[in-house]
């Protein structure tokens, strides 16, 4: 696969950012209760976005490599552990990239049949999911794991929906980025969680998480995770592409309160 | 006159007890009177960054005095951000610091960051811009990103302007713009300092600027202020610049060298205009 | 820079060209041979053995002129955190079924028990913890950010042949590698510029679209600058001439020589022995005087 020496140095210097942002509080936006959500992921959203999959791959490299040496480096709780193994901190973190692309690509144009098709299938892969989640004792009690796959076929329902009904011309592209964004949030955090649940459920780590955890991190991190990369993304590849979008002209002067 | 901005033997030293400490600024006496544009200037590392962001309050003094409007900054109790709406900086670049879709939403945030009613802010927005060369019926609802660097860097300006600050302190206001565009931006900027009760810092690498534009010049080299001088009396020593890696303006120093040559020419030339009067003397 | 500066400097990071025998060596061997000492560390278990291990890191240090002082001072940031961890696997390390097993309890508090080998697996945690650290202190301190890329490039070129993209990546790398300092200071810049503003980002605003806008005039400018920076930086190497990586003949020629090949041997041993030792006759005579 080719790779242009543009693509090089804007996945190394979207990789700083995302190193930047991990390394210094700038990546974190405090929530409720202290905890903070992460904006990590996002500058492999944006690679993909505006360079393709294989940029978006390697700035996940990037993001994964650095988050499995921090915490080697400065661990800074029993988190971190989970962390040091490449499958839970590397492999996801390259999806985010290809995934995103996948999912901006399929809802810019969601009136072409091809892309139409392949969403078809997406809504069947999800709905097989939730069918071997529910229906096959594949998951055996574990109630957690199908949880798990209810969410994440859901989603993925949602969102092949939500490409197929995509009509207004204007808004396509945004909407696209913003889908892309959710995607990628999405991968993340999907994957991450999974990776530990699936390790420490078979002893490879510990200390073991049992799946409510996991499902209850995912929600409670995941949600504001997608809200903010979905914001920060269209943000950024608007200013950058100079697409103007919503409403037109300086909020300021506009006849509100 | 009272002065508008006071530095009393300013001290400041980076990261104090690490093996990577280092002493910016030894010891730096600095007046700010309203009306006048004050030039600063110094080789790279005299401390000059550090030195600006002591005016508007970014970093506190480890020793010594800055006083803005009276107000004492070393005081722990010293709103900062209150001295900040007094003294407006605007770094190196300022049109890399913009973020908001629309050109008046950035020169808002300002104003709104202080929580300062819709209304008014909308006036300050529409005065800052006039005074930035945007005149808003124009300007104000246009992307900025789709902007040049010079009208960006006019929107960042405006942006400033729209806290109504008494002073200004610039890093480098017209580095990297087109020849109309440092005129536009300079006459601006003078223009806004005519004003009652206001002043500029003006902190430059270039010599033709500051011998045209401002009043008094600070030399600063080595965390301390070397010359205080108007820019006259400055430029008649090129040797004091040259020892510290600075030259005089080009204007200048033709005529230093014709007069070295021999030639009856005044040398305490700073500006095209005065040059060619004294050439033109020197022709009859 | 400044008390507004983004970025720590941690002594892990530092690189102290000490001109020692191991600074000497070929980046890839110097590269490797960490690698190898740390996989050992981390599989092995034994306390007599990561103990040993400990010792030989420190040696290393040593050869490498490498104040031991300096590197110790590298730790005391990560006290806390190590403390931490240390409570969390006392807590849920499985006592009540070693000592079912056989081994002694210690201490007992009504449910909770404290048998001796999980105060030995924690004292093991400890030792592993420390010497992994002083060995990333050790690495970092002989090899600065161009050596570790040449060598990661260095070490890849060979699946190139299969079309791994080694020369591609190492160029992310060392781009990544620059940019860094580079962001950091923007970041830097924009902070201060946006707080002259009268910009306060610490304060936690309500819901969290507010939140997050709160930091646009942070990460918006900082995409966009390293966007705009990054296109400037792949004009220039098209100017001059930049095609890519097949066919590129390299400045830096890493060539083994014999001292290279001799250390990467004795880190090999060392691994080995590491992996293999089995200390335990050794442990349970120490046990026994406790």
């Amino acid at each position: 696969m080719r790779i242009s020496v543009r693509q090089i140095v804007i996945a190394g210097a979207l990789g700083a950012i995302a190193i930047l942002l991990g390394a210094t509080r700038l990546g974190f936006i405090p929530f409720v209760l202290g905890i903070a959500i992460t904006v990590m992921h996002v500058p492999a959203i944006v690679g993909a976005v505006l360079e393709g999959p294989l940029v978006g791959l390697i700035i996940g490299l990037l993001f994964g490599l650095f988050s499995c040496a921090w915490a080697y480096i400065a661990p800074t709780g029993p988190g971190d552990a989970y962390f040091q193994n490449p499958l839970v901190s590397i492999i996801p973190r390259m999806c985010i990239g290809p995934v995103a692309y996948l999912v901006y690509r399929l809802t810019r144009e969601p009136r072409s049949w091809r892309s139409a098709l392949i969403l078809g299938l997406v809504l069947l892969l999800a709905g097989g999911a939730i069918g071997i989640a529910y229906g096959t004792p594949t998951f055996g009690d574990n109630a957690g794991a199908r949880l798990v796959t209810l969410g994440a076929a859901l989603t993925l329902a949602a969102l092949a929906l939500a490409g197929l009904g995509l009509t207004l011309g204007r808004l396509g592209e945004i909407a696209a980025i913003g889908a892309a964004a959710v995607a990628g949030t999405l991968t993340n955090t999907v994957l991450v969680l999974s990776a530990i649940g699936w390790l420490t459920s078979h002893g490879w780590l510990n200390p073991p998480v049992p799946w409510s955890v996991l499902l209850a991190v995912g929600l409670t991190n995941g949600i504001p995770e997608i809200v903010a990369a979905v914001l920060i993304t269209v943000a950024v590849v608007a200013a950058w592409r100079q697409i103007e979008f919503g409403r037109k002209g300086a909020r300021i002067f506009r006849e509100e309160a | 006159m009272i002065p508008l901005i006071e530095v009393r033997d300013l001290h400041y030293t980076y990261l104090p007890g690490t093996p990577l400490e280092t002493e910016a600024l030894r010891g730096v006496n600095l007046v700010v009177y309203p009306g006048e544009i004050v030039g600063l200037i110094g080789p790279t590392g005299s401390g000059k960054s550090t030195l600006l962001q002591h005016l508007n309050g970014l970093l506190r003094p480890q020793a010594g005095q800055v006083l803005v409007a009276g107000q004492d900054l070393s005081h722990p109790q010293t709103d900062l951000r209150a001295v900040r709406r007094r003294v407006g900086l605007l770094f190196q670049n300022p049109e890399d610091q913009l973020f908001e879709r629309y050109v008046a939403d950035d020169v808002a945030y300002g104003p709104l960051q202080y929580g300062l009613p819709r209304e008014e802010v909308r006036e300050r927005v529409r005065r800052a811009m006039l005074a930035a060369g945007l005149p808003p019926e124009v300007y104000a609802d246009r992307p900025t990103f789709s902007l040049s660097t010079g009208e960006k860097r006019r929107v960042a300006l405006a942006g400033v302007l729209a806290l109504e600050p008494q002073v200004l302190v610039l890093d480098e206001p017209l580095a990297g713009l087109d020849p109309a565009g440092r005129k536009l931006l300079a006459s601006l900027l003078a223009h806004w300092c005519a004003q009652e009760g206001r002043a500029i810092v003006w902190a430059s690498h270039s010599m033709d600027e500051i011998a045209r534009l401002a009043d008094r010049v600070y030399l600063l080299a080595e965390g301390r202020v070397v010359r205080e001088a108007t820019p006259r009396e400055l430029f008649a020593e090129p040797e004091l610049l040259a020892a510290y890696g600075l030259e005089v303006p080009a204007v200048t120093w033709v005529l230093q060298e014709l007069a070295r040559a021999g030639l009856r020419v005044r040398t305490d030339v700073l500006i095209l205009e005065e040059a060619r009067e004294t050439l033109l003397e020197l022709l009859r | 820079m400044s008390e507004w500066g983004t970025f720590r400097m941690l002594s892990i990071g530092q690189y102290l060209p000490t001109g020692s025998a191991l600074h000497r060596l070929d980046p890839r061997v110097r590269l490797l041979g960490v690698l190898l000492v740390g996989c050992a560390l981390l599989v092995r278990g034994q306390v007599t053995v990561l103990l040993l291990g400990l010792v030989v890191v420190i040696l290393l240090l040593a050869v490498a002129r490498i104040p031991l002082g300096h590197a110790l001072r590298g730790l005391r940031p990560l006290w806390p955190f190590f403390l931490l961890l240390l409570a969390f696997q006392l807590l849920f390390y499985p006592h009540r079924q070693a000592v079912a097993a056989g081994s002694p309890a210690l201490w007992q508090a009504g449910r909770f028990v404290v048998s001796s080998a999980g105060i030995t697996a924690l004292v093991a945690l400890w030792l592993r913890m420390v010497a992994l650290v002083l060995l990333l202190t050790l690495l970092t301190s002989i090899a600065d950010a161009t050596d570790l890329v040449h060598a990661v490039e260095g070490l890849f070129r060979p699946l190139q042949r299969i079309g791994f993209p080694a020369h591609e990546l190492a160029l992310v790398l060392v781009v990544a590698l620059r940019f860094l300092p580079l962001l950091a200071r923007e970041a830097d810049r924009l902070v201060k510029a946006q707080a002259a503003r009268g910009a306060d980002f610490g304060r936690g605003g309500g819901r969290i679209v507010q939140r997050v806008r709160k930091t646009f005039p942070l990460l918006i400018p900082l995409f966009v600058i390293a966007l705009r920076r990054a296109e400037e930086l792949a004009v220039a190497m098209e100017a001059r001439g930049y095609v890519g990586g097949r066919g590129r003949s390299h400045f830096v020629r890493l060539r083994m020589r014999p001292t290279d090949w001799l250390a990467l041997t004795t880190a090999a041993a060392l691994a080995t022995m590491l992996l293999w030792l089995d200390l335990r006759p050794l442990e349970a005579a120490v046990l026994r005087i406790f």
